[in-house]
């Protein structure tokens, strides 16, 4: 398929910085969606995030025989929904570097093109915000319809929820360029580590229970991730209260101080780490490695 | 040179395409640690799950076992069914269509080396998550137990054979219908939870995969905590699966030979990055 794209001219780097970003956010979206037709496509995007919600949904079901209204399943189902982000972009982001490099063996030619590769990354996460998106809000009208979640709107706190949110996805982003760099340098197990981290943050994160049911070591690795800030913060502002007994107590201006501290953190770790990675993967050559994995 | 017999070249090219699952398997160690972690995370968040839900202990110990079995259902989705999509992508799938050997027993082939494969993972899921969760089993039969599984297992790969041959056609939706079909089978199967609690309809179409029915089964004989959780006897849900074992291998037989002809029509036996 041929795809034409704007070629940057030299001027204001701003400039050609956000043309690189649009070309490379496009160029996200077709790889990720243009292998079916768009029905496919929409099927392909909601049917595993719908299942893995209706896996929790018969969880809570058959245990607790109770009403979805309930607030742990609500805070359950909410956290769970909002954890395809951190899935889904940080995946985006760091598994464009194994697949570009191992599977369609273009990383090579992106290197060479005007495209910068952080941006170019930066664009395959958005693709996965805007599929995520879609099916984060297609998930909360499953709850609210035929599952029966209530959202107590009165207390819906919209400019802590518009603050919040953009933060945890520059966190989760930063976390992806993370992984990233790390995949840069490495041959095979470059895609455990991507997969990994999602899986530990899942655990981690508390986004499906309170993290005051994990041992006490763990909740320490809790405290010192932005996710938990961020998917706590979302949970307040949606629903007016706490998931998590240890958090009740904590301001939201506290929580937000937390989130905003880790992301500045992990931002300078992802960034630093990527481009270190980066100069190291060229020095040794392994931008065009492939290793059949 | 000798042209062996039309059997002893069929056992051979199973052993032939078993070898490297097995030995490749094996080689490259360090495989282990991901493939024993990843599942373990997985199954540990749905452990605490039920802990914040205050659930029967029993619950842990279905999880565990759920757990264990995801990694039947990854090689039969990643290393069965999208296999020849790989096969294409690294230019292998034509030579194994040029030489003389029937593509059933490549297949096979994959099948039994990947179950080994996977059985050494499974095995470290379960004696882990087991020390890691404290989870008990009371066995009642464990000659029922093994022959469910075994059952659930031949079934099984013969699913992931015809999969194979309806992923033949396929290219890079190949890799995608296997990434959307892992979570729905989580949910349909019951792996993390009573399959029986979809709904008895539900759970009767579900029982087309046969790990639902084995898993049932295995939890049964396994956890014997309540028995209304249960969704047919043992003994019934065993009869099923041994039905399903030759209907799987008879379909995968007969879509092979039409997909592998379709896929020569169309000329994409050879198309990568399709």
């Amino acid at each position: 398929m041929a795809v034409s794209f704007e070629v940057p001219r030299r001027g204001s780097t701003l400039k050609e910085i956000w043309i690189q970003f649009k070309q490379a956010s496009r160029l996200g979206w077709l790889i990720e969606s243009n292998w079916a037709d768009p029905f496919v496509f929409a099927v392909y995007s909601l049917i595993r995030p719908l299942s893995t919600a209706l896996i929790l949904v018969f969880m809570y079901l058959v245990v607790v025989r109770g009403s979805t209204s309930n607030p742990f399943f609500v805070h359950l189902y909410i956290g769970n929904a909002f954890f395809m982000y951190a899935g889904r972009v940080m995946m985006g982001i760091s598994y464009a570097i194994i697949d570009d490099r191992e599977h369609y063996e273009m990383l090579k030619y992106i290197y060479i093109s005007p495209l910068k590769i952080f941006v170019f990354l930066l664009g395959r996460g958005v693709a996965q915000v805007i599929t995520t998106t879609v099916s984060v809000l297609v998930i909360l009208l499953l709850g609210l319809w035929p599952l029966g979640i209530r959202i107590p709107w009165s207390f819906l706190n919209w400019p802590l929820f518009l603050i919040s949110f953009p933060l945890g996805i520059i966190a989760i982003a930063f976390m992806g360029y993370l992984i990233a760099g790390l995949a840069l340098v490495m041959a095979r197990h470059s895609w455990a580590i991507a997969e990994g981290v999602g899986a530990v943050l899942y655990v981690v994160s508390g986004a499906i229970f309170p993290i005051d049911v994990l041992p006490s070591w763990v909740q320490a690795i809790s405290r010192a991730i932005p996710l938990t800030y961020w998917l706590e913060l979302l949970r307040r502002s949606l629903l007016g209260s706490s998931f998590s007994p240890s958090f009740n107590t904590m301001p939201d201006w506290e929580l937000f101080l937390w989130l905003v501290g880790l992301t500045v953190f992990f931002g300078f770790l992802g960034y630093f780490v990527f481009q270190r990675m980066n100069i190291v993967a060229r020095r040794k050559g392994l931008i065009d490695q492939t290793s059949g994995y | 040179m000798r042209i062996p017999p039309p059997l002893e070249l069929f056992i051979r090219s199973i052993i032939g395409r078993a070898y490297p699952r097995v030995i490749g398997a094996n080689r490259e160690l360090s495989w282990l640690i991901p493939e024993t972690v990843l599942p373990l995370l997985g199954l540990a968040a749905y452990v605490y799950v039920y802990r914040a839900m205050k659930a029967p202990t029993e619950f842990v110990g279905y999880v565990v076992l759920g757990g264990a079995m995801t990694a039947y259902w990854l090689n039969i989705l990643w290393s069965m069914a999208s296999q020849f999509y790989w096969e294409k992508e690294t230019a292998n799938l034509q030579l194994y269509i040029m030489a003389p050997v029937s593509p059933m027993a490549i297949l096979l082939g994959m099948g039994i080396g990947g179950l080994v494969a996977s059985t050494i993972r499974a095995g470290a899921v379960i004696i882990v998550g087991s020390l890691l969760f404290g989870v008990t089993y009371q066995v009642s039969s464990l000659g029922l137990v093994l022959l469910v599984f075994f059952l659930s297992m031949v079934a099984l790969y013969g699913m992931g054979m015809l999969l194979a041959s309806l992923f033949l056609l396929s290219g890079r939706e190949a890799y995608n219908l296997s990434n959307a079909l892992q979570e729905p089978v989580y949910l349909f199967s019951g792996f993390y939870f009573p399959v029986k609690s979809l709904g008895f309809w539900a759970a009767a179409v579900a029982s087309i995969i046969p790990l639902t029915l084995g898993l049932d089964a295995m939890r049964q004989l396994m956890f014997p905590g309540d028995p209304t959780l249960g969704f047919l006897s043992p003994w019934v849900e065993c009869g099923i699966l041994l039905l399903l074992c030759p209907i799987f291998i008879y379909l995968s037989k007969v879509a092979l030979k039409k997909m592998e002809r379709a896929a020569r029509i169309k000329g994409t036996l050879s198309l990568r990055w399709q």
